[in-house]
């Protein structure tokens, strides 16, 4: 069932999508959006919901059509080759999708007889690991087991490219580790490109190679996960004066002002920020402080948030 | 292929079973009552035994725009449709498998409708076999029927592509057919035709509207990126 | 062996820290392999090249010896290299506590009344 390797196109960046525009009526879904996803690495997607993730995911998989702007998986354009590139691509959707009344077998009989690259060793064995009843019938499958076997259906054909639409949403905590170790253990050759959005911002930390940041519709940043975490640090002052002015440092994301208390979240830290606030401000201590994934994805957001009120007000 | 029809055969399950619903209860009294009918052979026997199998052939085109109107909307609305598209499987043969099983059921339909006249004519006594001169116009009504599945049949399959409610395809397609019959009904009254063959020829426009409906919204399906 | 991703410290040093630690403790003696990249990131349920990263570092530590078709070695300097390890990142650990007592205010004498309790609380608590 296994083509020679020499079939799978050598691309570098197997998910590429340039300046994708899509709206909905009078809502832009995503505005000239620019992704690009090196090989064999995994990027890590997220927004708050509405922010235009799943669009997004939707067009680089063939099932919607971009408005403006171009997409390419594995170097050929979508949705032009859509056939040719679903050999080469495993989707997981936000919700489960497979035909309710077929059993377990079934589903994975119907999507093999599709697949010339179907791997049965690899079947059986997310089978196994996820303890899949093959008679079972879907819709008596748990949301668990059905995103277990969502996964597997993607898995098997052994897809280049992974894009996983918030795959452990919803799922129970034991669940998603089982899901995610599903993931790992075929990603773990690290052969494969992997594209998957989420709101559990930890997995991202820990799994995905670099993040890329939606909101509202555009891209706000795609940057390795340790780069920007390394770069973007909360410093803590505390002001003499809680009532003073506060000159905040350049590449400020967010700033909280609790009473005396001063909290900045700056984009790209550095020592001359920190003399910056000591010597424009009246601090009586200052603090760097790290942040988590979830800390600066929520300051980055809230940061936008605050900008456009104070657009929408003028 | 086989997979699709099989996927195809448990996706549009109940317009078959209304199909085969209809047709166990139809065909099974009136053969039923020849077959127990003993000593009596009257002209109302065959009459009513006739009139099952014209009333068969035009039950066939609500259940043609039943068809129509599953085809896509069934799965669209299960949200199934995204699976299947994520699959490598052409639309030319997923549009195939849905038409093959179609005509397969509006055949059989058809074959059993046929059946039933057949039934009528050994039913009804020779002597009052009506149509002995005239042969063809039996066929005016049975082909007129079939025409109106055709248009019902590619009507409803035209708006199953773009709605999410397969009954809603369904009774739109019936809608505009009563519509356009009505029309065509007022534009008789005022303009009526010479003879019986005329009027046969009028039930082609209902074919051509039908499988042009078919064709466009086909096309327009394949090549579509929205599942 | 725990990942907190809340946790400043990058994941890619947790997990260095984590296999000092295992090597300072002997869970893995010289010679031994510790686990497989794959393994570990399944383990951890972490990315691959996460882990790569750490087992990089170790290499440069000293701490293990990367053999061709065995795998990840530890080194028979190791311990040595791993306690001197863990005392690096003891003494990082030591400089965040100390910044933030200072910022609270305390002084030095404080500071050190505090972990002298500290010691004969853990060995109350019967940790050797």
């Amino acid at each position: 069932m296994n083509p020679p390797e020499s079939n799978v196109p050598d691309v570098q960046y197997p998910i590429d999508a340039q300046h994708i525009t899509r709206v909905f009526g009078k809502v832009v879904a995503t505005h000239d959006l620019t992704l690009r996803v090196e090989r064999a690495k995994t990027c890590g997607f997220i927004g708050l919901n509405g922010a235009g993730k799943t669009t997004a995911i939707r067009m680089m998989v063939g099932l919607l059509r971009p408005h403006k702007g171009t997409i390419n998986i594995m170097g050929m354009p979508q949705p032009a080759q859509a056939h040719a590139i679903k050999e080469f691509v495993g989707y997981v959707p936000d919700r489960p999708n497979i035909y309710p009344w077929m059993r377990v077998s079934e589903a994975i009989e119907f999507v093999k007889t599709f697949h010339r690259r179907w791997n049965n060793e690899r079947s059986a064995e997310m089978q196994k690991l996820f303890k899949l009843e093959p008679t079972r019938k879907v819709k008596h499958l748990s949301k668990g087991q059905a995103a277990k076997l969502s996964l597997l259906l993607a898995i098997a054909h052994d897809p280049p490219v992974l894009i996983l639409d918030e795959p452990t949403s919803g799922l129970d905590p034991l669940v998603r580790d089982e899901f995610l170790e599903g993931v790992l253990a075929v990603t773990a050759q690290r052969e494969q490109t992997v594209l998957f959005s989420s709101h559990t911002l930890a997995d991202v930390q820990r799994l995905a190679d670099t993040v890329a940041v939606m909101h509202n519709g555009r891209l706000l940043l795609h940057t390795p996960v340790d780069q920007l975490l390394d770069q973007t640090k909360r410093i803590r002052a505390v002001m003499e004066d809680a009532q003073g002015p506060h000159e905040a440092p350049p590449g400020l994301l967010f700033q909280q002002i609790r009473g005396r208390e001063w909290l900045i979240t700056v984009e790209k830290f550095s020592p001359e920020l920190i003399e910056f606030v000591r010597t424009r401000n009246r601090v009586s201590h200052l603090d760097v402080e790290d942040m988590s994934l979830d800390d600066v994805f929520k300051d980055i957001v809230r940061g936008q948030q605050e900008a456009e009120l104070a657009r929408e007000a003028v | 292929m086989i997979q699709l029809l099989k996927k195809d055969l448990r996706v549009h399950r109940m317009a078959l079973f209304a199909a085969a619903a209809l047709w166990t209860v139809g065909p099974a009294i009136t053969w039923l009552g020849w077959i127990l009918r003993g000593e009596n052979t009257s002209k109302y026997l065959g009459d009513y035994i006739a009139t099952m199998g014209f009333a068969g052939f035009f039950v066939t085109v609500i259940l043609g725009a039943l068809l129509g109107g599953d085809a896509f909307a069934a799965e669209r609305r299960d949200r199934t449709a995204d699976f299947l598209a994520m699959v490598p499987v052409s639309r030319a043969k997923i549009i195939l498998s849905k038409l093959i099983l179609s005509i397969v059921i509006i055949s059989i339909l058809w074959a059993m409708a046929m059946g039933t006249l057949i039934l009528s004519t050994v039913a009804t006594p020779t002597e009052f076999h009506e149509y002995n001169g005239n042969q063809q116009s039996v066929w005016y009504p049975i082909l007129c029927a079939m025409s109106l599945t055709i248009m019902a049949f590619g009507t409803a399959w035209l708006l199953s592509i773009f709605l999410k409610e397969p009954l809603g395809a369904t009774i739109l397609a019936l809608m505009e057919m009563a519509a356009i019959m009505t029309l065509v009904g007022i534009y008789l009254n005022w303009h009526p035709m010479p003879d019986a063959e005329s009027f046969w020829m009028f039930s082609y426009l209902p074919l051509f509207v039908g499988m042009i409906s078919w064709v466009a919204g086909s096309y327009y399906y394949a090549r579509r990126v929205e599942p | 062996m725990r990942i907190e991703p809340d946790n400043p410290v990058p994941i890619f040093q947790q997990i260095a820290e984590g296999i000092r630690s295992a090597v300072a403790a002997g869970i893995y003696r010289p010679g031994e392999t510790i686990p497989s990249v794959r393994a570990q990131a399944l383990a951890l349920l972490v990315n691959p090249n996460t882990v790569q990263r750490a087992y990089e570092q170790l290499e440069r530590e000293g701490l293990v010896i990367s053999k061709k078709g065995v795998g990840m070695v530890v080194s028979e300097q190791s311990r040595a290299a791993a306690q001197n390890g863990v005392g690096q990142s003891l003494r990082t650990a030591f400089a965040q506590t100390i910044s933030a007592a200072k910022s609270s205010g305390l002084t030095r004498t404080a500071v050190d009344r505090h972990y002298r309790n500290a010691w004969t609380d853990t060995e109350r608590a019967g940790n050797p």
